[in-house]
């Protein structure tokens, strides 16, 4: 009998195990897909607008948000680890495809990165969003005024007197410095500081341990810090117009994801997208929230 | 192979680069290590006669040690701002709990018989400490010394993550980028520092210690 008691728990315990991951599964009659996203502010919230649409739409999301860098997502997206995550043209074409822009138009690099990706890795992209998350250098105000620095070709003929602080990849990717240096010439700076995280080097630029910091289009803090962004005036950056993408089997299996997620995108303006990276990395709102007021005020998603 | 070969090559393209970040990574972390022998061995010792005061002061050192060292860096930057400072504190934090505790166990432990002997024979206090105190004690002082070492090497590749530089450079180009070669650069170095710096402290061990003993 004593023996009896343990396998009894055990038994019981087994049974309420069952029974949890039962209740579990239950819902989410349409089948369950997996988000994913990269690791900064922009990401978490389209990461979670795509999680939040396909969920009102009776979808059972899995979250795998904040993964990292491209080719993480990437092999996650072939390996169906995720199924969902949202991914930038030019970031697809050059550093995906590995292939040259065929022309700087917006439209063009959007048809020719989808096809692209059909044809190498039967991956699909949804509509484009109009916001441009290019990188870019910014500048404080102050060191712009001062220097008269408006224009990366200005930098040029300063820089020695400057200081970068700029992301790991960007002293190696030829989208980043050895890119500009290819187009604008030596470009030689007093100190280049590798910075690891975008708060940090914003951090950096206000303390005035840097003069100089790389930052996207979109970042919330050029218009929560006042940053000046210096023009690519050489266009060495191509557009970086985000978008969901998944594998087209995926599509073909729930034909109606496109339907949910495409009407975000036309909503997604430069100002809007850097507003609501703002509220996450300035004003300390979590993205899931982010993601919902925004949905809600728009009328894609009703209010609970 | 492949990947050590292309390691190799990105070596040879960005030498001026490597040097710099070799160098700063050493100098990370000497001076952390040698900030916390200069204070740690002689408290260690003055220690071993204060046994009132020794456990608060063990047990508040041994606290350090349960704050990772990636938080210790990012809570320097708002004191020290983003440079090497913030890199050295965090790292001496970091080396002082081995050297500290393994100094004071190493003359507490020293018997009271042998110490007894020397003043019966007319020793001093200074002549006791140099010729008999410390010869017993410092295989473990080193032992302390050792293992901060090691641990200073591979936490200096998180000086990174403040701007500090040193090889962990190239541990976050290379996982940026997917690219084992350019994490090897790193790695590897910071490898063969840990290992040298066992063999080296290890060899000067028992030359200090043959020194001392005659």
């Amino acid at each position: 009998m004593k023996k009896l008691i343990p396998l009894l728990l055990l038994t019981a315990m087994l049974t309420l195990l069952a029974a949890c991951g039962n209740a579990e599964t239950g819902d989410g009659e349409k089948g369950t897909l997996t988000i994913g996203s990269k690791n900064f502010a922009e990401q978490f919230i389209l990461g979670e607008m795509y999680a939040q649409l396909l969920e009102a739409n009776g979808y059972t999301v899995e979250r795998q948000l904040g993964l990292g860098s491209t080719d993480i997502l990437q092999t996650a997206l072939v390996e169906g680890e995720i199924d969902i995550y949202p991914e930038y043209t030019s970031t697809g074409l050059l550093t995906v495809l590995k292939e040259e822009a065929v022309s700087s138009d917006r439209d063009a690099i959007y048809q020719q990165v989808k096809d692209g990706y059909a044809e190498r890795f039967q991956i699909t992209w949804l509509d484009p969003a109009p916001f441009n998350n290019t990188q870019a250098l910014a500048v404080t105000r102050e060191t712009s005024e001062a220097r008269g620095l408006t224009t990366i070709s200005q930098l040029a003929v300063q820089s020695a007197d400057l200081r970068i602080g700029a992301a790991p990849e960007f002293f190696e990717r030829e989208d980043g410095l050895p890119g500009l240096r290819a187009l604008y010439g030596e470009m030689p700076f007093a100190d280049e500081k590798q910075l690891d995280s975008g708060a940090i080097r914003y951090e950096a630029l206000l303390n005035g341990d840097i003069d100089v910091v790389t930052a996207y289009g979109t970042d919330g803090q050029i218009g929560g810090y006042d940053l000046v962004v210096l023009e690519d005036d050489k266009a060495l950056w191509p557009p970086y117009q985000v978008a969901p993408i998944l594998l087209q089997s995926t599509l073909d299996d729930h034909a109606d994801i496109a339907e949910i997620l495409n009407p975000i995108a036309p909503l997604l303006d430069d100002r809007t997208m850097a507003e609501l990276n703002w509220q996450v990395d300035g004003e300390n709102i979590e993205p899931d929230e982010v993601a919902r007021t925004f949905l809600i005020e728009k009328g894609l998603l009703e209010s609970e | 192979m492949d990947a050590l070969r292309q390691m190799w090559r990105y070596v040879g393209d960005n030498q001026a680069f490597f040097v710099e970040s070799l160098r700063i990574h050493l100098q990370l972390s000497g001076v952390a290590l040698g900030i916390a022998i200069l204070l740690c061995v002689p408290l260690g010792i003055w220690l071993a006669r204060r046994l009132t005061l020794a456990t608060p002061v063990i047990n508040l050192v041994s606290a350090l040690r349960v704050i990772p060292s990636l938080a210790i860096l990012f809570l320097a930057i708002p004191y020290l701002g983003l440079n090497r400072t913030a890199a050295f504190v965090a790292l001496t934090l970091l080396a002082l709990p081995p050297v500290l505790i393994n100094s004071y166990a190493a003359f507490r432990g020293v018997p009271a018989a042998v110490k007894e002997a020397a003043r019966g024979m007319g020793m001093n206090t200074w002549q006791l400490l140099w010729q008999i105190e410390l010869p017993l004690a410092l295989p473990v002082v080193m032992t302390g010394i050792r293992t901060a070492a090691v641990e200073v090497i591979s936490s200096a590749a998180l000086a990174t993550f403040i701007g500090a530089g040193g090889l962990g450079d190239f541990i976050a180009r290379g996982f940026r980028l997917s690219s084992t070669p350019i994490m090897l650069v790193g790695a590897i170095p910071i490898a063969l520092l840990a290992l040298s710096s066992e063999l080296l402290l290890g060899g000067l061990q028992r030359r200090l210690s043959a020194h001392l003993v005659r």
